[in-house]
């Protein structure tokens, strides 16, 4: 008996060893049984068996409420239901031992139900409850936090591994293209892929719109594409997107993105952040310039800091100076509660944010975890998050610091934009004018007094005419000492830190002599934010340089080498292709950091230019092996964003408004919208020029209490977390907003007059709305369906209305809404 | 529903929704078939074969749940504001006593001040066989206690509306995490396609404070926020067309986007998600007549309309005042909803800016506070209650009562100029009841110190109440994860929490 039970445990470890494999690689196979326990199993266990044997009330022991509660009674023999404890009983095959007991007054399962046990325990008892303590998630770290090998082996934190493709090829993107397909190439014949051809030009040509400017391509050019689809007229088009402003306004709204950026603070009033449209307008101009990476976090993480380094001032460097000071809105997007209920707690709120976004953001890593203990998985510890939290304990803090109830105001958030002395000077002759307007009340008569009192009102109340940033200041006052805070708690101090990089940083060597200042006694070398700013780009380049290639790759393919953009730790999944993404990162460093040089390499790659199309017969070949395409045989097939989404609608309706920036647009809330938010949150909603309602949609107001219904109902960035990757819903509201929305409504009269316009027979007018959207000719199918919807006998709506209606549903169909 | 799980297939949140999507499809399809006759024949053939693929469906597809549960469905009647425990349902003798007297009282974090108790100009008395505690303030829910199992002892993290309300909604004074009735929707999705799962109704005097946020889903899909019922039409945002189009002309409409659509599915096979995108449509269509037919309150009978106060007439005491009909009305649309299979039904009493009498937000007065709002919900909740019951319903029906704080046993200075009358936030002992759904009835638990300002014997967490939902929903508070940003966040955050077994 012993004998046998040893025996069992080793059965059951090779078992585990498959599983925790199937774990690590989710596959269509694990997925189907994880489905058949959520179908079958689990609701049997919940209505047979957990009555008696759940983790609070376990009879004889046995607790079914997990994975680990049968494991650990071992009553299941993996692949073998007949040697299994629990079929036997349910069978009744043990003497005094029926499960459900028999005097009980649970029924004796079915049949069918003990069919279902036997084959689930048959196929391997998958069973995703609580998997997460499994083999094949993360191991959780010992208590006793200490940096391991594996930490310093970890593939993020490796130098990046060129291979056979060295980065060499500055400024060549077609070689660059040729690289990235030759890597692969490798994967897809090691593992029998066979990759889809090239895509139709017409739609190469849609999907670099859209991928590009987040726009729809205008007839012309596709046709003229189509014509003639050579290297040279794709690289042609390619530089022209990439030159137009509105590439700017599609990449840079990914970047607001992933550093959550909003226009309100959040909270009870959802106050507005001053000027943040500066920031956004800097981030949108960032992209378009093609301002190198490393210079971009620098301005936005340490412009003060960079200006003073470099001696900026604004008479004679006004452009960077401008840039450095606007860039620091970073650090005030953050949540703010400005009644919180406890300002000094919110302070440390508030740097988590700014820390968590920052991680996230440019490192992928899930350092906020660590707030309240080491973190689980990764090797970052407590220590390591307040030391780089102290880092930005440099600035003012958001909000002002009280104590006790009532609201409470921003601290300083707003920097003018002009020279000090500018401004001194205007503040001077401002005085005089009061103090000169002041002597001559001393001795007016009544009348004229009162005509006085009126001016001085008026002159007091000037500002001065220069613009402001929102923006951060050196700290006024003393610096406080940063803590390591038990369980994150404010009332209980631990021992105290100073700013520096993490721990595993050190150890790995990224803490050259170049950084910081020394510290006596202390592994890390004292750092300010615009060590760390350079550090991202310098020693930690690998990694910082591996974070953005993968995001940009992922918003050309609709997903990451890494599958978890904001998150390259053990809670992460690894690259499917370490090896391409080592090259695409090396290729921005080797750019200087040139985000549109890395556009150009992977747009040149024919690995971006594939079908999407599964009709071809080795897609199913395919799929048997990846049916994910995480190794990218092909395109995917990708659903448009919400700001596409509409902005696409204003192009075929011809009233895109040609705003480039400026303060942001307050769309016109329909009542319904209006009536859920609070009024006082309401209160600081503005109204707009009527004319800008057609912006794009980045321009519009982004209020975190009150989003755009359109936008919000296609997913857009929920603006309170970083969002490396927004998901994709497909719900009803959805269909509701784009049939019934009167916005949806306005356009398809307007795309109808413009095509009304140009022609008057049914069939031309028909083209010219599937060339307008679809860029294509209608099939004959096609045809024929748009022409019984226009002249059927059904209907009693006007031939107007049913043009406005068939416009309507080009607009909401899947083709439409999806590029190839 | 491989919910729990994040290494397998939730990795992200975008890795769950495309998961999610690659089954939509089927999934919608299999799924909605049962329920709608009207699916249309081309795309019944559509529908899978395998069983196993029926799991993989719309974020709102029904799940089984972890525990064993009789819930079907809960009612959150949420007193947006913070109704006065001592006025209500925590008697306490002392404070009647020393009406008068002055104490110091903390009124704001670490904030203290000299104040005056301030009785409670209520009568108590004990009701039914359990002799629980209610005032005359509510003298037909009073006849109920004997159903209502009342934790006197709550107690949570802010003395502010915005961060307070949060953290009821969400677990966190912070924002950004998905509300309760997320939770709830994305452990057990909903019952019934055609309706929303989780419904919010909001009072006519306006939305709360941080308005959406509170029903927000945080860092989940959208999929699982709250979808606001109005009163009045349209029912739902965008329901009908602007364009005044009839029943058979969407229809027409939807069958011209479903050729357009099946045309470029012929080019398109194998992508799931666009089946699973006219599914949605089909969907939207019946949700067209479901939500009015789910709000016709034309079907309920002379006696039921009575029982809840549907057509009371709006009082003229007060400018405030709306009498019964509102939260009646609203009260008898949640029931004709949990009766269509909606999961999570919020319904708050109490809206428009915090620190007026327009919510329970009594600074400037309680009594006229208790006066106003006290017969808004007092016949409306007591019908509710008899009406599930006599439906068979309670024992399938959650239903919780409370706001986002309590409320001082001393008379409020701090907000009213030194005004006496009022009282003010008190987040350190309140009370809440549960009803319905394996809630053991007729029973109080802990209880507030002598004077009923802070929770003493047995104090609860509101994660303690949070966890006590999702157990009574079949929802295990610890497994019930989300991965969000290197952790599995759960609606209890990491500090120990535990159901509130006393009352289960």
């Amino acid at each position: 008996m012993p004998v046998q039970r040893t025996h069992k445990r080793i059965v059951m470890a090779i078992a585990m060893l498959v599983l925790s494999w199937l774990g690590a690689n989710p596959t269509t196979q694990s997925r189907a049984d994880d489905d058949f326990f959520e179908a079958r199993i689990r609701p049997l266990f919940v209505n047979h068996c957990l009555p008696c044997h759940s983790d609070e009330q376990a009879e004889a022991g046995l607790s079914l409420e997990s994975r680990e509660g049968w494991i650990s009674r071992d009553v299941i023999s993996l692949g073998s239901p007949d040697q299994s404890l629990l079929i036997k009983v349910v069978r009744g095959e043990v003497t005094d031992l029926q499960m459900p007991p028999p005097d009980s007054d649970r029924k004796s399962l079915t049949k069918e139900q003990i069919h279902d046990l036997e084959q689930w325990i048959r196929d391997g008892a998958a069973d995703p409850r609580a998997r997460n303590t499994a083999p094949g998630g993360p191991a959780r770290r010992s208590r006793q936090f200490q940096i391991t090998e594996q930490d310093l082996a970890h593939w993020a934190f490796q130098a990046l591994s060129h291979g056979d493709h060295q980065v060499h090829r500055k400024s060549d993107p077609l070689a660059a293209g040729r690289a990235i397909d030759e890597i692969l190439n490798q994967v897809h014949a090691a593992r029998g892929l066979q990759p889809l051809a090239k895509a139709d030009p017409r739609v190469l040509v849609r999907r670099a719109y859209f991928d590009l400017w987040g726009l729809p391509p205008e007839p012309e050019v596709v046709e003229r594409f189509a014509a003639d689809p050579s290297d040279a007229a794709w690289s042609e088009l390619i530089e022209r997107l990439l030159a137009s402003h509105h590439y700017g306004e599609r990449w840079g709204r990914f970047w607001l993105d992933w550093v959550r950026f909003a226009e309100s603070n959040g909270y009870e009033r959802d106050g507005p952040k001053p000027h943040a449209w500066r920031y956004r307008d800097y981030v949108l101009e960032s992209f378009s310039a093609d301002k190198p990476y490393d210079r971009f976090l620098q301005e936005q993480l340490a412009g003060d800091l960079l200006i003073a380094a470099e001696g900026l001032t604004p008479t004679e460097h006004a452009r960077s100076w401008r840039e450095a000071i606007i860039a620091t809105g970073y650090h005030r997007l953050h949540i703010w509660d400005d009644e919180p209920d406890n300002s000094l707690v919110s302070e440390y709120d508030d740097l988590d944010d700014v820390l968590v976004t920052t991680s996230a953001a440019i490192m992928g890593l899930t350092i906020g975890c660590a707030r309240c203990h080491d973190h689980k998985f990764d090797p970052v510890s407590q220590a390591d998050y307040y030391s780089l939290l102290d880092m930005f304990r440099d600035i003012d803090p958001y909000g002002l610091t009280i104590r006790g109830g009532g609201g409470r105001g921003t601290g300083r958030i707003e920097t003018w934009l002009c020279a000090d002395s500018e401004l001194a000077q205007w503040r001077q002759e401002w005085q005089q004018q009061i103090d000169s307007l002041q002597s001559q009340m001393e001795n007016a008569p009544s009348p004229l007094a009162e005509d006085l009192t009126t001016k001085l009102a008026a002159l007091k109340s000037q500002k001065p005419p220069f613009e402001q940033a929102l923006s951060i200041q050196a700290r006024s006052g003393e610096r406080p000492v940063t803590h390591v805070l038990a369980r994150g708690d404010f009332n209980s101090p631990l021992q105290p830190v100073h700013a520096g990089l993490p721990e595993v940083f050190v150890k790995l060597g990224w803490n050259g002599p170049t950084l910081g200042t020394v510290v006596e006694q202390d592994t890390r070398r004292a750092i300010n934010r615009l060590d760390f700013a350079r550090w991202l780009t310098g020693e930690a380049r690998a990694l910082t340089a591996r974070v953005l290639a993968n995001r940009i790759w992922l918003n050309h393919f609709g997903k990451g080498i890494v599958e978890t953009p904001d998150d390259f730790g053990y809670t992460g999944l690894p690259p499917t292709n370490l090896e391409l993404l080592d090259f695409l990162a090396g290729e921005l460093i080797v750019n200087d950091w040139s985000i549109k040089s890395l556009h150009r390499s992977i747009m040149y790659s024919v690995a971006y230019r594939r079908s999407s199309s599964l009709l071809s017969p080795e897609s199913q070949v395919n799929i048997a092996i990846d049916e994910d395409n995480r190794l990218f045989w092909r395109q995917n097939l990708r659903r448009l964003d919400a700001e596409s989404i509409r902005d696409s609608q204003l192009v075929y309706a011809g009233v895109l408004h040609e705003k480039r920036g400026g303060p942001s647009v307050f769309s016109d809330l329909p009542s319904e919208v209006r009536e859920t938010a609070n009024p006082i949150s309401l209160s600081f909603w503005g109204t707009s020029p009527p004319e800008e309602q057609n912006s794009r949609s980045v321009f519009l107001f982004v209020k975190r209490s009150l989003k755009h219904p359109l936008l919000e109902a296609f997913d857009f960035a929920n603006s309170h977390s970083p969002v490396g990757q927004r998901s994709v819903t497909t719900v009803s509201p959805q269909a509701l907003v784009l049939l019934n929305d009167e916005f949806v409504r306005q356009q398809a009269e307007r795309v109808f007059s413009r095509i009304a316009s140009q022609c008057s027979e049914r069939d031309a007018r028909i083209q010219a709305l599937w060339q307008l959207v679809w860029q294509r000719p209608p099939s004959e199918v096609e045809l024929q369906m748009a022409l019984q919807f226009l002249t059927t006998d059904e209907d009693s709506r006007d031939e107007t209305q049913r043009w406005i209606v068939l416009t309507r549903a080009v607009l909401n169909s899947n083709e439409t809404i999806y590029i190839d | 529903m491989n919910l729990h799980d994040h290494r397998t297939y939730l990795t992200t949140r975008r890795q769950f929704v495309s998961t999610l999507g690659a089954g939509f499809g089927s999934l919608a399809l299999a799924s909605m078939l049962d329920a709608n006759a009207a699916w249309p024949n081309e795309l019944r053939s559509a529908a899978p074969k395998d069983d196993r693929s029926k799991l993989l469906l719309n974020p709102m597809a029904t799940r089984s749940p972890m525990l064993p549960t009789k819930a079907k469905a809960c009612i959150f009647l949420f007193m947006f504001g913070g109704p006065s425990q001592v006025d209500l349902f925590d008697y306490k003798p002392e404070l009647q006593k020393n009406d008068g007297k002055t104490i110091a009282n903390e009124f704001r974090r670490g904030a203290i001040t000299n104040a005056t108790l301030q009785a409670s100009r209520r009568t108590f008395q004990r009701h039914g066989q359990s002799g629980l505690w209610c005032s005359d303030a509510l003298p037909n829910l009073a006849k109920h206690m004997d159903k209502l199992a009342v934790v006197r002892s709550l107690t949570s993290d802010s003395f502010a509306h915005g961060s307070a309300l949060l953290q009821i909604h969400s677990g966190r004074i912070l924002q950004g995490h998905p509300s309760l009735g997320s939770w709830i929707t994305y452990g057990l999705g909903t019952e019934n396609q055609n309706l929303p799962g989780y419904v919010v109704m909001l009072d006519p005097r306006g939305g709360p404070t941080s308005g959406s946020l509170n029903w927000a889903s945080g860092y989940m899909p959208a999929a699982f926020q709250g979808t606001v019922f109005r009163s009045e039409d349209p029912a739902i945002r965008n329901l009908v067309a602007t364009d005044g189009a009839t029943r058979e002309e969407t229809r027409r409409e939807i069958n011209l986007i479903n050729g357009l659509n099946q045309e470029h599915l012929k080019q398109h096979p194998g992508y799931s998600e666009l089946e699973a995108r006219i599914a949605s449509y089909e969907l939207a269509y019946h949700l067209q007549a479901a939500a009015p037919e789910a709000l016709d309150l034309s079907q309920e009978s002379e006696a039921t309309l009575k029982l809840y106060g549907v057509n009371e007439p709006k009082p003229d005491w007060h400018p405030l005042a709306l009498g019964p009909s509102t939260f009646g009305r609203q009260c008898l649309v949640a029931r004709r909803m949990v009766e269509r299979g909606v999961r999570f039904i919020q319904i708050y009493s109490g809206g428009g800016n915090a620190g007026g009498q327009n919510t329970w937000d009594g600074h400037h007065g309680i009594e006229e506070n208790l006066k106003l709002h006290c017969p808004e919900v007092d016949q409306p909740i007591a019908a509710l209650l008899t009406d599930l019951e006599q439906r068979g319903l309670l024992e399938s029906t959650l239903i919780v009562w409370g706001g986002e704080f309590g409320r001082m046993p001393v008379s409020e200075t701090f907000n009213t100029g030194g005004k006496p009358g009022g009282r003010d936030h008190n987040p350190k002992g309140f009370t809440y009841w549960l009803a319905g759904a394996g809630v053991k009835p007729g029973i109080a638990v802990g209880e507030t110190d002598e004077i009923g300002e802070v929770a003493t014997v047995d104090p609860f967490h509101l994660r303690d109440l949070h966890a006590t939902i999702l157990h009574l929903m079949g929802l295990d508070h610890k497994r019930l994860t989300y991965f969000h940003g290197g952790l599995d966040e759960k609606l209890t955050g990491v500090l120990d929490a535990h159901p509130i077994r006393q009352i289960l």
